[in-house]
């Protein structure tokens, strides 16, 4: 059976209706109204709706819409009323769409909604647009609405994707084939994917930098390392990108996630950590050239693991990563490297996609930050104090060593506290913190890193906040792990025995979970870029005569395409006869009288007399002029002008020639006036 | 300053004009959803963390630009020229026929065809000397500030076409086509063609890609005339001619045969019919008959500042009277446009109605130029026409002077006077209900057919 455009078109609007009830949560009020509209698409619709019934219609509509703006402006607080509003706007157009479903009449105007007038709208043949182009309207409304879903369902993407293809499919051109659509449309919907994947990831990076960024600009602060804000007291889902940021190779395989810190903080405030007197020193640079000596008491020895980072670099500066205990980096291209008491190495000028080596001690003593720790380090903010007041108490820690209180700090956490990236409400608490501590339990790792910190100072050992990244995940070649952006990471580094050691108080189920909802797509789009760091790989591999040579070639060859394409559409003028016989014998016709010799006539009697009216043909305007021996010119005019055959070489340089004594002529009277 | 604001606004209409114009050429409708979906959920959608809808933004764009990257690849390269009319009338459909070849061996599916006209966008000085038209007074203080939909009006105007997108069926390997296009003239004179878009959208059918094809035309468009009502009749129309009056030539009375009959006393002897008195031997005089052939005179009123709609009735009104009065005796001999005065002799057989036509097609208002000239050129010529039609634009002390003139000198007449609703009431009333030859006709009415008392 074929379906018509109109049935096509409803079909689609019907599913796009279930497909945002599924994404929404709200299928049973989606089910009705989609299925109804699927129903609809497969008969032939017999119903003759009124315009009154239409009108009635339109004021449910506005009935409805203005108790879902009521809702979400003064009842709902979850979340922004814009969105609630988008979420819940097909409740107020879904009785207008189901009433043009079901009216037989193929076209519909917009006014017949609001027609003020009692008598029935003209509905002619002609009247209004198509009823499927109302529907694809709606199709695209339901699929934004369905964005807005609170808990938006992982096959969002993929759903809108298919939908988005299908309603587009009838405008296919039949030109091309049917693999050759679906090709492009496949390369769309991956670019697609990498587009909101590379969207999120921008803002989440604009919201992370831009604060230092204008930290900078407005208090001409030097340090851009030296603030760390959290996620801490966000609610609602946190979604995470699974895009690869890096890939390391560690000699031995890795049993557990290998801890890469960027930095360490000492100091909490609103869901932000801080660096207190974080001055940076430089490191001296070792030999051979770009290696660097972090540790210079520990040597390297058998116990020491090698790490080869490739990771792209900043090329202004940035923050090394590394694992905890590192003694020395090889092969690292920068201009400076400077470490401040926190552990922090940073790096000027680094030449990107060069892969470098880290040797660190896993089991050794030997700690990038100093050994030393500052009253900060055992601050408690007023804010959080209450509330780890609180859990202290709960706990019992008062009076155990140091040790037994890390080791029920981890029972504790592991007990009554759950990994979570869903966040509730906490405005029924002082702060996020306290909410996550007293009242939810559940929380990421950055709540979790915060907490323990907070709590073990409240234990008098001091403690700073650590932020990176946990490597675990293996990739395609042996040796070789890739972290993602959603592997980053924030744990504790605490104060024991007259050294830091890395604490992590988050579940140990947290990979799981995080890596629970990547999809198929992801893998796909792993591929992709495994891909582009292979070819990233070969092209570091080429010489520096190489990298100058390949864009030559580049170059060379758009040329010969270019000439390649020119000469071929010369080769198709020439084959065409009526060119051919109009390039011999004829003089091309110029184009909007711009060629024609006739144009320095009309310059010069506007230049003389009055303008023409754009309007005014010129034979009037001649007339008007009193210059009837121009017709004759004027004829030849339109010949160069608009003669497909053109005008023949001899009578064109006649026409010029008359011209020019016409001209002549002219320039004689007005010397002779 | 005002001068540069009004540049601003000027350069703005013809940007914002340009973009209109390709964007509704280029994007097919299923283009401009996805494009307009697109700009929804960026708004929606600007917040990453808030919604999905970035996703969709994702999703429509990156389908927008593959879109347009893979039409570049969907060349389409056709030849063909046009048939066209020579003169359409304006606001009448009217259809002309394309000729179409492909020159490639490649059969060509999904090609649309847009044809192209000279830049129709009003110069600075025409989108300026607008503001002063009557109309402007009807919009509010900011349009007529912006005056974006002047700009408009005035494109329209200067393309003075409406001629609709053309999709194509399959066209065969070097086969060709040959389509009939339907067109409207919305303006009189001379309508240029410059060419055709030939184009096709992209494989995934959201955005078209064009080749130009150079292909120059013009029609004449002509003033759109109504049928005149059945019983009108032009003034002093002749009367019982045997043998009509396709070759007349005279002006005025004029004898005619019309019966024998016996001599009466008092007859002139010039009346006496010579051989039938030879014949019959009894005086036999021939009795002739009085009549009158009538050559028309057409005034038009172009020498006011009127609404242009107004002007437009006027123009069509007297297409009406020039090519409406055929199956009448009458010629239409003399006509009077603006400041300008033509002759020639029409009616049965002589076709002149066309070239009244052609003059009405290029009819432009006056309105700097005093009443008082056109009617002292009316009355100097009077001796060479029996009787005469005015159609006038409006009613002031110098119209009404001429009109007293004209029946001074007995001469039949018939006034139609023009007017807007909404213009203002004239110092001197029309005299339309005392004189059964004045008619006053209301503008934006015309279209329903010339009704009048």
């Amino acid at each position: 059976m074929v379906m018509t455009p109109r049935n096509h078109a409803t079909l689609l609007l019907g599913t796009a209706v279930i497909f945002w009830g599924w994404q929404t949560g709200w299928l049973y009020l989606a089910a009705l109204p989609g299925g109804s509209l699927i129903v609809l698409s497969m008969n032939r619709r017999k119903t003759t709706i009124s315009p009154e019934t239409y009108q009635k219609i339109a004021h449910i509509s506005i009935v409805i819409s203005i108790a879902v703006i009521v809702w979400s402006l003064f009842l709902q607080k979850d979340e922004i009323y814009v969105m609630a509003l988008l979420r819940l706007s097909p409740l107020i157009w879904m009785p207008l769409v189901l009433i043009i479903a079901l009216d037989s009449a193929t076209r519909l105007a917009p006014d017949i909604f609001f027609s003020k007038n009692k008598t029935p709208v003209k509905k002619t043949k002609s009247h209004g647009l198509p009823k499927e182009n109302w529907f694809y309207w709606f199709f695209f409304a339901a699929i934004l609405a369905a964005g807005a879903a609170q808990n938006p369902h992982a096959w969002f993407f993929p759903g809108a994707a298919l939908l988005t293809a299908l309603v587009i499919e009838p405008w296919r051109v039949r030109q091309v084939g049917r693999l050759r659509w679906f090709l492009l449309l496949a390369l769309a919907v991956a670019m697609g994917y990498q587009l909101q994947n590379g969207l999120f990831s921008l803002q989440r990076s604009l919201m992370y930098h831009l604060p230092q960024y204008l930290d900078q600009w407005f208090f001409k602060s030097k340090e851009d390392t030296n603030r760390m804000q959290t996620d801490i007291g966000r609610v609602g889902p946190l979604s995470l990108s699974g895009r690869i940021l890096f890939r390391i190779f560690h000699e031995n395989p890795l049993s557990r996630p290998l801890l890469l810190s960027e930095s360490s903080y000492d100091f909490y405030q609103d869901g932000g950590w801080n660096q207190t007197r974080s001055t940076f020193f430089s490191i001296p640079p070792a030999s051979p050239a770009h290696a660097w000596v972090l540790d210079e008491q520990n040597p390297i020895g058998e116990q020491t693991q090698r790490v080869i980072m490739h990771l792209t670099m900043a090329s202004e500066q940035g923050l090394l990563l590394l694992p905890a205990h590192a003694l020395r980096i090889e092969n690292l291209d920068v201009t400076l490297l400077e470490k401040n008491r926190f552990g922090s190495v940073r790096y000027r000028h680094g030449a990107p996609g060069q892969p470098w080596s880290i040797i660190y001690a896993p089991h050794g003593n030997a700690s990038v930050q100093n050994h030393e720790f500052t009253e900060t380090d055992l601050l408690i903010p007023r804010a959080e104090k209450n509330g780890i007041d609180q859990v202290f108490k709960e706990a019992q820690w008062d009076g155990l060593s140091k040790e037994q209180v890390i080791e029920g700090l981890h029972r504790y956490f592991l007990e009554h506290f759950q990994y979570s990236l869903n966040l509730a409400d906490h405005s029924r608490f002082s702060t996020p913190l306290t909410a996550f501590l007293l009242g939810s339990k559940r929380g990421h790792c950055e709540y979790f890193a915060t907490a323990s910190t907070l709590l073990l100072r409240r234990a008098g050992i001091p403690a700073r906040y650590v932020f990176g990244y946990a490597v675990s995940e293996p990739d395609s070649q042996k040796g070789w792990y890739l972290a993602r952006q959603r592997n980053a990471h924030a744990w504790t580094s605490v104060f024991i025995n007259g050294k830091w050691r890395n604490e992590d108080f988050t579940p140990p189920d947290w990979l799981q979970k995080v890596n629970n909802d990547l999809t198929a797509w992801q893998s796909m789009l792993d591929l992709f870029d495994a891909a582009r760091y292979t070819v990233s790989q070969w092209i570091q591999s080429w010489t520096q005569e190489m990298r100058l040579a390949i864009p030559g070639i580049g170059l060379l060859g758009l040329g010969v395409f270019y000439f390649y394409r020119k000469s071929n559409q010369k080769g198709l003028r020439k084959g065409n006869p009526r060119f051919r016989e109009n390039t011999e014998n004829t003089t091309s016709p110029g184009t909007a009288g711009t060629r024609s010799p006739f144009g320095a006539i009309i310059t010069h009697l506007e230049r003389t007399g009055t303008a023409r009216h754009p309007a005014e043909p010129l034979s009037a305007w001649i007339l008007e002029r009193q210059r009837p021996e121009l017709l004759d010119l004027l004829r030849h005019h339109y010949q160069w002008r608009f003669d497909p055959m053109g005008m023949s070489e001899h009578k064109a340089h006649r026409f010029k020639q008359e011209v020019a004594a016409w001209l002549q002529q002219e320039k004689n009277l007005h010397r002779s006036d | 300053m005002k001068h540069l604001i009004s540049r601003l606004l000027w350069r703005g209409a013809w940007r914002i004009t340009a973009w209109s114009h390709w964007f509704s050429q280029s994007l097919t409708p299923m283009g401009k959803r996805v494009a307009a979906g697109a700009f929804l959920a960026a708004i929606f959608g600007i917040n990453t963390e808030l919604s999905m809808v970035y996703q969709v933004f994702s999703l429509l764009l990156s389908l927008f630009f593959l879109s347009v990257i893979a039409a570049f690849f969907t060349r389409v390269t056709l030849e063909g020229y046009r048939t066209l009319p020579a003169q359409v009338m304006v606001n009448k459909p009217f259809e002309y026929e394309l000729h179409l070849r492909n020159p490639s061996g490649v059969l060509q599916q999904d090609v649309v065809i847009f044809e192209t006209f000279p830049d129709p966008r009003p110069s600075l000085e025409q989108f300026v000397q607008a503001r002063q038209e009557p109309e402007e007074r009807r919009r509010n203080a900011y349009d007529r500030w912006v005056g974006y939909y002047r700009f408009v009006r005035l494109t329209e105007k200067n393309r003075g076409i409406r001629v609709a997108m053309i999709s194509l069926g399959p066209l065969d390997p070097h086969g060709e086509m040959r389509l009939r296009l339907c067109a409207t003239a919305t303006r009189r004179g001379g309508i240029h063609f410059s060419g055709l878009l030939v184009g096709r959208a992209d494989p995934l059918g959201l955005f078209r890609r064009f080749t130009r094809c150079h292909l120059p035309g013009m029609v004449l468009a002509v003033p759109e005339a109504h049928p005149l009502p059945q019983t009108f009749r032009i003034p002093g129309g002749r009367k019982h001619l045997p043998g009509g009056i396709t070759m007349a030539v005279h002006v005025g009375e004029q004898d005619e045969f019309f019966a024998l009959r016996d001599y009466r006393t008092g007859d002139s002897p010039r009346t006496m019919y010579w051989p039938g008195l030879a014949k019959t031997g009894k005086p036999v005089v021939v009795e002739r008959q009085e009549e009158f052939f009538t050559r028309h005179a057409l005034v038009l009123d172009t020498l006011n500042h009127v609404p242009e709609a107004v002007f437009e009735d006027a123009v069509s009104l007297a297409a009406s009277l020039a090519v409406g009065h055929e199956p009448l005796d009458t010629l239409l001999d003399f006509m009077f446009v603006g400041l300008k005065s033509w002759q020639f002799t029409t009616g049965r057989g002589f076709g002149g109605s066309q070239r009244i036509l052609e003059i009405l097609a290029h009819t432009q208002p006056h309105g700097d130029q005093p009443f008082s000239r056109l009617a002292n050129l009316v009355l100097s010529q009077t001796k060479r026409f029996s009787s005469i039609i005015l159609v006038l634009i409006h009613w002031d002390r110098d119209r009404e002077s001429l009109i007293h003139s004209l029946r001074a000198m007995g001469l039949p007449m018939r006034v139609f006077l023009i007017q807007d609703d909404q213009a203002s009431p004239t110092a001197v009333a029309p005299p339309h209900k005392t004189w059964p030859g004045f008619h006053v006709l209301r503008s934006g009415t015309m279209g329903h057919g010339l009704q009048w008392s």
